[in-house]
């Protein structure tokens, strides 16, 4: 094996020495530790050589009171400039109180704006800069002033589209931090939400957020959750995918170890039950840790609905689960090694339909599993006008054409499609892709070694799920554990009611979320 | 990570290697529903499968464009072999498919092969993997093959004709494992229904009937010895604890008209005893119906008359567990009511000092016979219909 070199980012700057951390800029390296001068034509010859080429940085200097030569440098688009105008730059120059202009008087003074900060060294001001803030800095002063007044272009709060439901709230999370975890504050008030920031990115310098309520959640949970975090090293984070893939326990497995939500009431639910939720800038999803097999399959219109209903939901869910899993392979190892298992009249019916189809009974479901999935993915990315044209070439050709040219068998059709339907009720897609790809395996093993291979199969995932864990918490604790309480929120959905205890393992550090004997009823006094 | 990758092409040369070697494709498979067993002139013996024909079966894929009247939805293909294992490989040497008995659940022994002995053909049975264990297993009158070869004008095949039949409880039901115990068991005899032809309706075109079921076939050790009757058959039921269903009907002692019950319902103990050296049987019959047809005018709803008619039903019963007791135990000495196996369990001593005698002590058992009849609904109206008010007897 070759000896792995660090891919460069900038190979002049860094073709002469052997970069120590890739993921961060090489260029500007050199201004991280720098302070500000008291002399302002070096701050601001420093800046613009940070910030040489570009073009949407404005520098914008003036006169304090007439007197003292200052500059408010801000990045166009990023900042509210009709804000800078009225609360920064109008008071510094108009009214004239011939005060003292020291740097931490006009804060207190003399400037209206919300937020004012105040800096000393240039990597704190190209943070803020990066971020929307506009920076002022003053002639003789050693210390600069960041200014609240970002403003962008943002998406509205809108109805999450991957998670929708018929109860329950319709906000969303959008791609904005801030209105992200200002969603997450209005429904946890309580000042015991803590939401800690870190930067994650060398170059995008992404803003992450790990929002936990302090006391419900364990807090080497907390601990365990920063470091991983701060453990990681990379350019950018675009999504918070990037996240998830760099810090779950066994990167291999095919399942989820993080969920992902946009729906804050999610979120908090979670936050409640003593897990971390992780926001990260620029996306909408936002992940929770630790997570089971179970809450995977959970939705949250389940707390929503009465119980009756979320726990035969619930059960459907589970058995179609099953039958997205095994239903395919199911089929093929039925019809090709155990035809005695099928009761006579229904295999004679599907010898029937089978006669004029050429092909193995496992080629026929690989392939028709596969045009599903294409059928499928073709649909997710094309626009919603070319949409409905997939959906009707899909349907006549994988439904009707195939068949009556007797390519492939309509009880195969009936088998994919309800496979396909069944993959959609899960809740999180992501779990459901991650059962979908391994019906392809199963496929196989049921093609070469019919039920054995499928309880093989089988077995491997269990085991597989057996060992998973996430964050610390195996996968499937939920199941697992002897304690009947367990049960109450994963065979049923309990009645809320009788759900006094939060979920073992994530909620043990602080037991009860409720009072207990609750049940309500006429007779109940007071 | 290498022994990762290693590991992976290993397990894909699991896969890969094993070759499907159990693989057949549904195409390739000829369905057997039924097969039957004669014997040729040469004392061979013929086996005839009733093969599907999956093009003809209606429902799903392409429509054949069979021209005039409904195509026939099953075949039926012979081989003829000194065993039935020969006349199989015969069989198969004449089927472009791979012959496949997995869902084959009746097997018809002709009544020559049966009168000469089945304990060959039963080893080939019980030994093959393939033959279903809960397959139901007929004498045929005449040639066996006869009963394969018709078209139902309702069902699918005559094998699926008897299947029902025999599923509705009614007649006599033997699987292969039944019949592997009966040949085992403590009294070496065994019963085996008798499959016969219906006569086909005028309309209906050639080989247009069912098969039907009417009437035992006794056998002692495999040997077929002779045959008993449906009403027989029905008393051996009574005997065996297997009344579901029957609709019986009876005379009232004093009255014109015949009074039916259904369903009639019982429970029957068999309750051995040895006095003074001599075996006896006491026949238990708990046994309750609903009454469905009154043709004689007495009102059931009271209590006297209905105690009459409780007493003729007991007394019919009665009558048809002596009438089987009569052919079975006295004509034919075939003990296939299960007295072998309650001496057995009662008395295990004498049992075991008498169980070689057991052929000479079955006839000589005296049996009694204990009923308790009930009627529990007399239907939805009281009266007998159809008379007038005053014609009723009521007391």
């Amino acid at each position: 094996m070759k000896m792995r070199r660090p891919f460069r980012y900038n190979s002049k700057a860094s073709a002469a020495q052997q970069v120590p951390d890739a993921s961060q800029p090489q260029d500007a390296a050199n201004h991280q530790s720098m302070v500000l001068d008291r002399d302002l034509q070096q701050n601001i010859n420093q800046i613009r050589t940070i910030y040489a080429k570009s073009s949407d940085m404005v520098y914008r200097s003036f006169y304090i009171e007439g007197q003292t030569k200052a500059i408010l440098i801000y990045i166009d688009g990023l900042s509210d400039s009709a804000g800078i105008e009225k609360n920064v730059i109008t008071p510094l120059m108009h009214e004239i109180t011939g005060e003292a202009t020291a740097i931490s008087q006009l804060a207190e003074r003399k400037i209206s704006a919300a937020q004012a900060i105040p800096f000393t060294t240039f990597e704190e001001c190209v943070s803020y800069l990066a971020n929307g803030l506009p920076v002022l800095i003053q002639d003789q002063e050693a210390t600069g002033l960041a200014f609240g007044l970002n403003k962008w272009e943002k998406r509205s709060i809108e109805e999450p589209a991957a998670e929708s439901g018929i109860r329950g709230p319709r906000e969303g999370f959008t791609e904005t931090l801030r209105i992200n975890t200002s969603l997450i504050r209005r429904i946890v008030k309580s000042p015991l939400l803590k939401m800690e920031t870190m930067k994650i990115g060398g170059y995008t310098q992404t803003n992450v957020v790990i929002a936990y309520i302090e006391g419900l959640a364990e807090e080497n949970l907390v601990e365990e959750v920063t470091t991983r975090l701060k453990r990681i090293r990379i350019d950018g984070i675009l999504e918070s995918g990037y996240i998830e893939e760099l810090i779950e326990d066994m990167p291999f497995s095919p399942f989820p170890q993080l969920m992902s939500t946009e729906r804050p009431d999610v979120a908090c639910a979670n936050l409640l039950e003593g897990r971390v939720a992780i926001l990260v800038e620029g996306t909408p999803f936002v992940l929770i840790a630790p997570i089971t097999l179970f809450s995977l399959l959970q939705s949250p219109e389940d707390y929503y609905q009465r119980f009756w209903v979320s726990t035969a939901m619930r059960w459907l869910r589970y058995l179609f689960t099953l039958i997205s899993l095994l239903l395919p392979s199911l089929y093929v190892a039925i019809l090709t090694f155990h035809q005695e298992m099928v009761p006579g009249a229904l295999l004679i019916s599907m010898a029937a339909s089978r006669e004029a189809v050429p092909f193995p009974a496992f080629v026929e479901a690989l392939m028709m599993e596969v045009t599903f999935e294409a059928l499928r993915e073709a649909g997710v990315r094309l626009p919603k006008q070319i949409g409905s044209a997939v959906s009707i070439v899909g349907a006549l050709v994988i439904g009707q054409a195939a068949v009556q040219a007797g390519l492939v068998s309509a009880p195969m059709v009936i088998v994919v499609a309800i496979t396909g339907i069944s993959s959609f009720m899960i809740p999180r897609y992501i779990a459901g892709i991650a059962i979908r790809l391994l019906r392809f395996p199963l496929i196989f093993l049921a093609g070469s070694l019919g039920l054995l291979g499928i309880m093989m199969g089988v077995i491997a995932i269990v085991i597989h799920l057996c060992s998973l864990r996430s964050f610390g918490v195996p996968y499937l604790s939920s199941a697992s554990t002897s304690k009947m309480r367990e049960m109450k929120d994963m065979l049923i959905r309990a009645p809320w009611w009788m759900m006094d205890t939060r979920p073992h393992l994530t909620g043990d550090y602080n037991e009860y979320r409720q009072a207990s004997n609750q049940k309500p009823g006429p007779e109940r006094s007071e | 990570m290498k022994i990762g990758i290693k590991f992976c092409i290993l397990l894909s040369l699991l896969v890969f290697l094993e070759g499907c070697w159990d693989r057949t494709e549904l195409n390739d498979l000829a369905l057997v529903t039924a097969m039957s067993f004669d014997k040729g002139e040469h004392n061979e013996i013929i086996t005839t499968v009733q093969i599907v024909i999956p093009q003809n079966q209606g429902s799903g894929g392409a429509s054949g464009g069979v021209s005039g009247g409904a195509p026939h939805k099953t075949t039926i293909r012979s081989g003829t072999g000194v065993n039935i294992s020969d006349s199989l490989s015969k069989l198969q040497q004449k089927t472009p498919r791979k012959l496949f008995w997995g869902q084959c659940k009746i097997f018809i022994f002709s009544e020559d092969i049966a009168k000469a002995g089945i304990r060959d053909e039963f080893d080939f049975l019980a030994r093959h993997p393939q033959p279903r264990e809960r397959a139901n297993i007929f004498v045929s009158k005449g040639k066996a093959a006869q009963a394969l070869e018709l078209f139902p004008p309702i069902e699918n095949s005559s094998s699926e004709v008897l299947q029902k039949l025999t599923d509705f409880k009614i007649g006599y039901k033997v699987t292969l494992q039944e019949l592997s115990k009966m040949l085992k068991g403590e009294a070496g005899a065994a019963a085996i229904p008798i499959v016969l032809i219906l006569p086909k309706a005028e309309s209906a075109e050639p080989f247009q009937t069912i098969p039907y079921v009417m009437g035992t076939a006794l056998f002692k050790k495999d040997k077929m010895i002779s045959q008993i009757s449906g009403k027989t058959t029905h008393g051996v039921k009574w005997i065996l604890n297997e009344v579901d269903e029957f609709t019986v009907t009876f005379e009232v002692a004093g009255n014109e008209g015949l009074v039916s019950l259904k369903p009639v319902k019982a429970k029957v103990k068999l309750l051995p005893q040895i006095v003074d050296g001599k075996w006896k049987m006491k026949i238990k019959v708990k046994a309750t119906g609903s009454l469905i047809q009154n043709g004689t005018e007495m009102d059931s709803t009271n209590p006297g008359l209905l105690t009459k008619m409780e007493k003729a039903f007991g007394q019919d019963i009665k009558l048809r567990i002596e009438q089987a007791l009569i052919e079975v135990q006295q004509k034919n000495k075939t003990d296939i009511l299960g007295f072998a196996e309650a001496f057995h369990r009662k008395f295990p001593q004498q049992w075991e000092k008498n169980k070689e005698r057991w052929d000479e002590l079955f006839p000589g058992v005296e049996v009694s016979i204990d009923v308790a009849a009930s009627i529990l609904r007399s239907g939805l109206i009281n009266a007998p219909g159809g008379i007038p008010e005053d014609e009723v007897v009521a007391k």
